[in-house]
């Protein structure tokens, strides 16, 4: 980067502030309508800033809800997040499934440029060029060669993805994935425009330079305070939109962001906290959405030293843990109780393996836990003690005060002590197997159990932070990759869950549910698994 | 005077050097770094990342790095933040917290100043006492239960101010009051106390006495008089606190949704986003020298011992 | 970065011996809002000392069917109970106990370095004086958010309460800049006084002098500072709370339970109780450190 004074773009921003400030006087109308029907514009409490609005750098939920109104990928969501159709208006498998070839609408850039299937092999040999430092690359490792290249073996020319013709794509994969067309609606694996990133490299996202070939077209993007996006009228369904304005705010305060809300400045915010469910369902009769949420909040034991390297341990603390009153009374939206790791509402999934002791009641339970710790030689001579570790952020802390509670009432020589630490030193501690049982919660990138399972593989590394490792589960999990028949895939599955499960490297907690409060007047906002709200699909009740 | 600015300013450059020392040191020490997240990335994308920001490189080496970046004008880009420099995040930020931290700081100067005043004139009665409490009751609601509060009811329940600080892209002065009067009111506390106690000392001073015996008007007495000596404990606690408020507030910022750089320093702060956290220090520091050497001026100019020397 | 820390301006305290004292004492009773503070001080000590074992309901117990409900005399939930079922009379008297300790640590800790800093820099003066105030300058840049976050995962203890305390002297030893500039003006003009040349004259060390005859003639402005520097850590204190920074669960300040009383306005109760609680411990102390300045102020005779 040159010195500042040299910066022509530093310079523009800074007397762009300036002027700013200096408008501060003139301002007659005064107040925001979040869902303003007159000029068709909606403001957005999203939970963050968005770390990047370039969908190869791009790494969170937050970054996805904007993203994703600016880009179209080979498929896409519709009002339901079901995977539809895209840019790929179809596609065929080879017989063994590891050839797709896909067939593109024609469609073009918002500057007039067509985008077409050069600029999406384009794209995934960029997001895979590890020189690109892609934080999300791995999602895509499915596709031939993209691991290879992803770590720098191979060139990026050998990516398994090849434009036949401007509008024929094919892409070659390692083992058949039933589950592509989840995967491709990803923002990972969408189009960018070559001939922008060629001519500005990193900066083709800035709002001077950034085309799209989605609905909405980034205007200004005001770090920490506003994302503006605007109707692209070069979008091949331009005429079907109905919102014309959309300003997202990372409204990293929950409270701040219902109070947003509350007061008719937000039209949609994509949380609430849930414990006030009850009073917003009254001040805001129709706003509330509950719905349940690919997400499932687990704690980790870590296998790797005692007192957790005794699977009888692990068990008794698992079962000793009221995740029913935590689901009902910690969370009040909802929620259900976790007795397995895969959340319902996966698709192609039975989600039929759960743990052992899951209906017996609470008080059996932990009897049956102090019997295990017990035979696992601990007592009042030899006591257990422990630390949970857990993220100090929104409603950790308050879960872990009701996992003290219950695992110190197994008996009086079991002693835990809760440590809260920010989340950047929590998953340090995580990486570097230096806790005792931690905290964390899984989100799924796509609709498929191995989203979820691949965590308790021995070939994941760290982040199999539990550190579990059983060549059964493993062999499994492996065979699962290339069985072809989603039947048969989910039953190799349901088989491997349940192996984790009997020997409990992690204690499920709850399957959280998302909470979004949505004007009533907007319509074709649809309750879906992913939480995932396309603006497309978006209109006004008159 | 200019002897005196000039030397500190000369000064200002080492202890500039030993805090960003101090603070790169102390950030480098706390445990987690930029890249470490609950996702899992590749290793080779990490290693490189690493190798991209020097993080992989001895903390001394870094540190010699990043000020010779910094003697160019090079704060470099930001390790969060994929798309922006640190320059741009300082630059968007800035204008939002410099404006709320000098209007709330004004506010509180004539607020605060005035009732300071008032009380001293009143001293031991009634208006002293209520003034007095009001002091000590802003300086123990602490803004993150006057901001929500203030929102739901002015925001929510009157409906006559926004609950947001800013009008979309634009700055706006009703949207800006309720931030602004927020952050002020424990400013407004610590004024009027210390004008109060100030005003009470001059009053009693010889040189007032000597101005009322000559039987000037009470009026002039106390402006032209007794004001501007009173003023000097007010000023030498303004400056710094002004380069405090101007460098933002995370409370604020957060509630009332605002850009400012005392919450993007709290977020990169906990995300270890180290260049950015020396960006907004550096801000910070300036400012804070700059403010000290403002304030110390202004006192030699109100200070007549100093005026006539 | 815009902790607001009080720089009041503090009355000189004159070499007076013993009855500076009486006399003060004398004032200070004579003065209404102090004594009625006074009072409100030992009371409020005394609930925080007592209170958490006194009480009926232990603070971290969770009563699974009564999770959030408005006070009520039944099972003597009488200020109700928090989001999670705790007793919030119980976590209220924690919550006052950790609130003080951890002002009172951070001060005593503030005020040994801070008196000794500047009695040092004052008695000395030149070029140790004018190294000793720079490197003051440099410690009011530094932001006092990392001190916290490095000292929150170096500091390990297994008492999570010891961590606390630990982690709020720590910021007590930022936090004496203030103190050392005060107790610095005071010593420039003390060390000209007849009893300092008397000292030296009988061959007393540097050191000895300092710690005989300075400090305990700066103690009156030091003990005002004390008392008003109390609640500004306790507002520290729930700041740190409010980013998620201050005292872990399943213990509990005021400020801890006020961030979470905001967070919850379909429950009034949970931010009334710890908001009036600080309030009254927070005017307290700040009227006694107000009567305790102008009973010391010489001045006033």
């Amino acid at each position: 980067m040159p010195p500042f004074w040299t910066s022509r773009r530093s310079l523009l921003a800074g007397a762009g502030g300036l002027t700013a400030a200096a408008s501060l006087a003139g301002c007659a109308n005064s107040r925001i309508i979040g869902l303003d029907k007159a000029r068709r514009s909606l403001d957005i409490c999203n939970q963050g800033e968005p770390l990047s609005l370039d969908p190869h750098k791009a790494s969170g939920t937050w970054e996805n809800n904007i993203i994703g109104n600016m880009f179209v990928g080979l498929t896409t969501e519709d009002a339901h997040a079901r995977a539809v159709p895209g840019m790929a208006e179809r596609w065929e498998t080879s017989e063994d499934g590891r050839t797709w070839t896909f067939f593109l609408r024609r469609a073009q850039w918002s500057d007039g440029e067509a985008c077409d299937a050069h600029d999406f092999e384009f794209a995934f040999k960029r997001i895979l060029d590890p020189a690109n430092l892609a934080e999300y690359a791995a999602i895509l490792y499915p596709i031939m060669n993209a691991q290879a290249v992803n770590s720098g073996q191979m060139p990026p020319d050998n990516v398994g993805v090849r434009a036949l013709d401007d509008l024929t794509l094919e892409i070659q994969l390692e083992h058949p994935a039933p589950y592509l067309p989840q995967l491709l609606r990803h923002y990972t694996a969408y189009p960018v425009p070559k001939h922008k990133v060629e001519q500005y490299g990193d900066d083709w996202i800035h709002p001077d330079n950034v085309v799209v070939n989605g609905p909405y077209i980034l205007v200004k993007w005001w770090s920490n305070y506003i994302v503006h996006l605007q109707r692209n009228p070069g979008f091949w369904d331009a005429d079907s939109l109905t919102l014309e304005h959309l300003y997202f705010y990372p409204t990293t305060d929950v409270q701040a962001a219902t109070r947003k809300v509350l007061s008719g400045e937000a039209g949609w915010s994509t949380r609430f906290p849930s414990n006030q469910v009850d009073e917003l369902r009254r001040a805001l009769p129709g706003y509330a959405h509950v719905a349940p949420f690919l997400s499932c909040n687990y704690f980790s034991f870590n296998c790797t030293r005692p007192p957790f390297n005794d699977v009888r341990v692990r068990q008794a603390f698992a079962m000793a843990y009221d995740r029913d009153f935590v689901a009902q009374q910690i969370y009040r939206t909802g929620e259900h109780p976790a007795y397995s790791f895969v959340p319902p509402g996966i698709s192609d999934y039975p989600g039929t393996s759960r743990f052992a002791w899951a209906e017996a009641p609470i008080a059996e339970r932990k009897q049956e836990a102090e019997r295990l710790l017990r035979a696992a030689g601990y007592g009042p001579n030899n006591p257990i003690s422990f630390e949970f570790s857990h993220r100090n952020t929104s409603d950790n802390p308050r879960v872990a005060v009701v996992v003290q509670n219950d695992w110190r009432s197994i008996a009086p020589w079991v002693t835990v002590e809760l440590r809260g630490v920010e989340a950047q030193v929590h998953y340090a501690n995580l990486r570097a197997k230096n806790y005792d049982v931690g905290d964390g919660a899984w989100v799924a990138d796509f609709n498929d159990a191995k989203n979820y399972l691949f965590l308790m593989e021995t070939r994941t590394g760290w982040q199999n932070y539990s550190g579990y490792s059983n060549p059964a589960y493993d062999q499994l999990m492996e065979a699962s990759d290339f069985e072809a028949d989603a039947a048969r895939r989910a039953a190799i599955m349901v088989r491997a869950e349940q192996i984790m499960l009997n020997d409990a490297p992690i204690c499920p907690s709850v399957f959280m549910n998302s909470t979004n409060l949505v004007h009533p007047d907007l319509t074709g906002y649809e309750d879906n698994a992913e939480d995932i709200h396309r603006a497309r699909w978006f209109g006004i009740r008159a | 005077m200019l002897a005196q600015a000039a030397r500190r300013f000369l000064l200002a450059i080492p202890t500039l050097l030993i805090i960003v020392a101090s603070v790169f040191v102390l950030m480098h020490a706390a445990p987690g770094g930029p890249f470490t997240k609950e996702r899992q990335m590749p290793p080779e994308i990490e290693r490189r990342l690493l190798e991209k920001y020097h993080l992989d490189q001895p903390v001394g080496q870094q540190l010699l790095t990043y000020i010779g970046d910094l003697v160019q004008g090079d704060l470099g880009p930001s390790m969060t933040y994929k798309d922006k420099d640190v320059l741009d995040i300082i630059v968007e930020g800035a204008p939002t917290s410099a404006i709320l931290g000098l209007s709330a700081m004004l506010l509180a100067l004539f607020i605060g100043g005035g009732l300071g005043v008032m009380a001293a004139l009143r001293q031991n009665r009634a208006q002293d006492y209520v003034v007095m409490a009001l002091a000590i009751v802003g300086v123990c609601l602490p803004p993150l239960v006057v901001g929500p509060l203030a929102q739901l009811v002015f925001g929510v329940e009157l409906h006559w101010l926004p609950t947001g600080g800013l009008r979309r892209d634009e700055f706006d002065a009703l949207h800006l009051l309720l931030p602004i009067v927020t952050l002020s009111l424990p400013l407004i506390a610590v004024i009027s106390r210390l004008m109060r106690a100030s005003m009470i000392e001059t009053l009693r001073s010889n040189a007032i006495r000597t101005a009322r015996a000559k039987g000037l008007p009470e009026a002039q007495v106390i402006w032209r008089h007794a004001l501007p000596i009173a003023m000097l404990p007010v000023v030498s606690y303004a400056g710094p606190a002004l380069a405090g408020v101007m460098a933002g507030s995370f409370v604020i910022e957060t509630v009332f949704q605002l850009p400012g750089i005392g919450k993007q320093f709290v977020i990169a702060a906990t995300q270890r986003d180290y260049t950015v956290v020396m960006g907004v220090v550096l801000v910070y520091s300036v400012l804070i020298i700059f403010f000290n050497l403002a304030s110390d001026l202004t006192y030699r100019l109100l200070d007549p011992r100093t005026r006539a020397a | 970065m815009s902790d607001l820390l009080m720089e009041e301006a503090l009355p000189p305290a004159a070499a007076r011996g013993r009855s500076l004292w009486e006399d003060a004492w004398r004032r200070l009773i004579r003065n209404p809002a102090a004594i009625v503070s006074l009072y409100a001080v030992a009371i409020l000590t005394l609930m925080a000392a007592f209170g958490p074992m006194l009480w009926v309901h232990p603070y971290d117990a969770i009563f699974r069917d009564k999770v959030a409900i408005a006070p009520t005399l039944q099972d003597l939930h009488l200020l109700g109970t928090d989001t999670e079922g705790r007793d919030l009379v119980a976590r209220t008297l924690l919550g006052l106990r950790i609130s003080l300790l951890v002002g009172i640590a951070a001060t005593a800790v503030a005020l040994t370095i801070g008196v000794l800093w500047g009695a040092v820099a004052g008695f000395i003066g030149g070029w140790v004086d004018d190294l000793m105030m720079r490197a003051v300058d440099v410690l009011y840049s530094i932001p006092f958010i990392f001190f916290v976050i490095v000292l929150m995962t170096v500091v390990q203890t297994n008492s999570p309460i010891a961590n606390l305390l630990l982690v709020f002297m720590a910021i007590g030893a930022v936090e004496w800049l203030t103190m050392a500039r005060i107790v610095r003006g005071q010593t420039i003009a003390l060390r000209q006084k007849e009893f300092v040349e008397a000292a030296r004259a009988a061959g007393a060390s540097q050191l000895q002098i300092i710690l005989r005859h300075i400090v305990p003639n700066v103690l009156g402005p030091v003990v005002v500072f004390a008392t008003l520097n109390v609640p500004v850590i306790i507002l520290a204190e729930s700041f740190l709370s409010f980013i998620g920074l201050g005292v872990q669960e399943p213990l509990s300040s005021l400020g801890s339970l006020l961030a979470d009383g905001t967070e919850q306005m379909q429950a009034p109760w949970m931010l009334i109780t710890p908001a009036v609680m600080m309030l009254i411990t927070l005017l307290a102390l700040n009227f006694l450190g107000d009567g305790l300045r102008d009973a010391l102020d010489p001045k006033e005779r």
